[in-house]
């Protein structure tokens, strides 16, 4: 009988376990900027650390000084599209306003509005010419060309095996004389990702 | 002792009963669901489903469930619920590559139900066919992409995702008792990816890689005759065509992909004969069915014995469909080819997988009759000391009915299957000039118009235009 008792026991015990699992749901506030990797996917934090190392290495860079010595006035630059040949969904608006924002505050270059948010601005500036007053109205064509347009591609490449998996994004960019189609900077910067699923869990 | 013996086994008994009530699939939901699709009111079937979140689908079917509203949101051309939900799917399937021990070891006692359902590797392949489709009709050619060349990057996986099903298989312990060879992949690479990559990175005037996917649908067809006994179709042109003529490009789905049933065996003795009584599961309602019964006549054997068994089968809800016309302004352009036969996929990817299926349900049949009879037997031996006489043969025989039916209960296969992909896929390249048009699919079957589908009007432009259309039923 007692084996009776233990084999029933056991039978509903372990089904217990197995599938009285309960869910909950809890928040917590982290910084902004703090370094957390759930699934292994391309992320904020890759995406502000490319950005980082990308406009560290354009301003740095040869074509800048060029500019300023030819020209003598910083030079215009605008971010132009910005492709994603990866084989993960990767956010690139995320990635241009992590660009934009780099670029700008580090006061090394000039920077546009970008083509959509100047067709927005012309919107305003046509609405102002009937609405506005003189003394306020913005003037029409009298925006600010660029020289230069920054221009970049996402990919990726999976290897895996066993529940083990390395991503390596790869992203290109370069920077693009408007008036001459001349290429004046190519910078490229991998993330390289080690992602381990473990094969059992309770 | 007696009554405390008696008073553990009902209560054990119950336990089980209970608990099986999360061991067993759910699939009526699918009667009234379908009733809907029959009547191309997808965003209804839709419904249904999300009705049913909680009860028919549990956590643990949540790769199902979100498979199955993802694909009907999809053919409701509400592409970015269909997306979100086809996401959600995808994710928990990568998310339960990692086994849970737990759940394992309630999947030996019990059954395959009592596992999170990490969904059937076609699933798990055609999902990115249907969300670069969504994106397609999104206008978005670049996510399409994305996710064209995630479904390459899980070809090459797939021989990965077998070893583990062998892995997990052979640390059961069940491989001890049942020896099943390891499964080599036969699948590397999808026909249907291939060509939809063709036409979206010639979209993007990336022709080197239209013209590599190009090739590798002709490779697909030449390489793998298993996955793909038919002839091959016309792949698209991974170059624009000289002149001003543009490509259109159509996707035909017709047919449900396979659904499961379970066949189930029970093995009963009486004096001197074994029974073993079969009972099928009707495949429009889901109901069971008595199938058969046989009889073997064993001098000696006595009355008690008792098992059952079920198996999964994959049975194929598709019907015939030999010619698709399409049309532009009531003029015919041609017709579409068989590109991709999903219903074949599924059937030959699963009976991959059925020896570790077969093995396990085998084995936990053994071993739980074997503890039963265990069981009844110490059960008995008490009755018979402690009660005795006329009512302790009555006791024991309604001891013994209890007990079959609730271990009967505990064994039930996983039928869990999504419902909603369709079962064949046709692709076709026509030219026309640019402009706008009123396009129609006809799907035939030995001359007899099945079905004619009204795309309505289309602009037709410089880049292809991506045109799909379902016949389920």
């Amino acid at each position: 009988m007692k084996k009776l008792n233990v084999t029933l026991f056991i039978l509903g015990t372990l089904f217990l376990l197995g599938s009285c699992a309960t869910t909950s749901t809890s928040v917590d506030r982290i910084a902004s900027d703090e370094v957390v990797d759930l699934s292994g996917r391309w992320n904020d934090t890759d995406s502000r650390l490319v950005a980082e190392t990308m406009v560290d290495s354009l301003i740095n860079g040869r074509w800048l000084g060029k500019f300023r010595s030819e020209e003598g006035r910083d030079p215009v630059v605008i971010v132009g599209y910005i492709s994603n040949k990866s084989s993960e969904h990767i956010e690139t608006a995320t990635f241009t306003k992590d660009i934009e924002r780099e670029l700008v505050n580090s006061g090394e270059v000039t920077f546009v509005a970008s083509s959509n948010e100047r067709l927005q601005l012309r919107e305003e500036k046509l609405d102002q010419q009937g609405n506005a007053t003189e003394e306020t109205m913005a003037a029409l064509a009298a925006e600010t060309g660029a020289d230069f347009m920054l221009i970049g591609v996402f990919t990726s490449q999976t290897d895996a095996a066993e529940g083990k998996k390395v991503v390596l994004y790869k992203v290109d960019m370069e920077m693009i004389d408007i008036e001459t189609n001349q290429k004046v900077w190519i910078d490229s910067k991998d993330i390289k990702k080690y992602i381990e699923r473990s094969k059992n869990s309770w | 002792m007696v009554g405390k013996a008696l008073r553990i086994l009902p209560a054990g008994i119950f336990l089980l009963l209970i608990s099986c009530a999360s061991t067993v699939t759910s699939q009526m939901q699918y009667v009234e669901a379908e009733a809907y699709v029959k009547q191309r009111n997808y965003y209804a079937a839709a419904e249904v489903i999300e009705d049913v979140k909680g009860t028919a689908y549990k956590e643990k079917e949540r790769v199902l469930y979100y498979l199955d509203v993802g694909m009907l949101y999809h053919y409701a051309q509400r592409y970015e619920e269909s997306n979100s939900a086809l996401t959600e799917a995808e994710y928990a399937i990568e998310e339960l590559y990692t086994n849970s021990i737990s759940k394992s070891i309630g999947s030996a006692v019990l059954n395959d139900n009592a596992r999170d359902y990490s969904g059937e590797i076609y699933e798990d392949l055609y999902i990115n066919i249907f969300k670069a489709l969504n994106y397609i009709a999104l206008d978005d050619n670049e996510s399409a992409l994305v996710e064209v060349r995630r479904l390459n990057n899980k070809m090459n996986l797939l021989q990965d995702k077998y070893n583990a099903l062998y892995d997990e298989y052979s640390r059961s312990g069940e491989a001890t008792q049942a020896k099943v060879n390891e499964i080599t992949n036969q699948f590397h690479e999808n026909a249907l990816a291939r060509y939809l990559g063709c036409i979206l990175y010639r979209n993007e005037g990336d022709y080197d890689d239209a013209r590599i996917d190009r090739r590798n649908f002709n490779n697909a067809f030449l390489t793998q005759p298993l996955i793909y006994p038919f002839p091959m179709g016309l792949p698209p042109d991974s170059q624009p065509a000289e002149g001003t003529a543009v490509p259109v490009n159509f996707f035909a789905f017709s047919g449900q992909s396979p659904g499961k049933k379970g066949i189930t065996y029970y093995i009963d003795s009486s004096a001197g004969t074994l029974f073993f009584t079969t009972v099928d599961q009707n495949e429009d309602n889901y109901l069971k069915e008595l199938a058969d019964i046989d009889t073997m006549f064993v001098p000696g054997l006595s009355y008690g014995f008792h098992m059952k068994l079920q198996f999964p089968r994959m049975f194929n809800r598709s019907f015939p469909v030999d010619k698709i016309y399409v049309y532009a302004d009531d003029l015919i352009l041609g017709t579409l080819g068989l590109t991709e036969d999903i219903e074949h996929v599924a059937q030959t990817t699963f009976a991959q997988e059925l020896p570790l299926i077969v093995g396990k349900t085998v084995t936990r049949a053994i071993v739980k009759g074997v503890v039963k009879e265990a069981g009844q037997a110490a059960t008995n031996s008490v009755i018979d000391d402690q009660v005795g006489g006329l009512g302790g043969e009555l006791l024991k025989l309604a001891m013994g009915v209890a007990t079959d039916a609730a271990v009967d209960a505990t064994e039930n296969a996983d039928l869990r299957i999504s419902n909603f992909f369709p079962a064949k896929a046709y692709a076709g390249e026509f030219y026309l000039e640019p402009g706008v048009y009123n396009f129609r699919v006809e799907y035939y079957y030995q001359g007899s118009l099945l079905f004619s589908d009204n795309l309505g009007q289309r602009e037709v432009n410089r880049n292809s235009s991506i045109l799909e259309s379902v016949f389920l039923f």
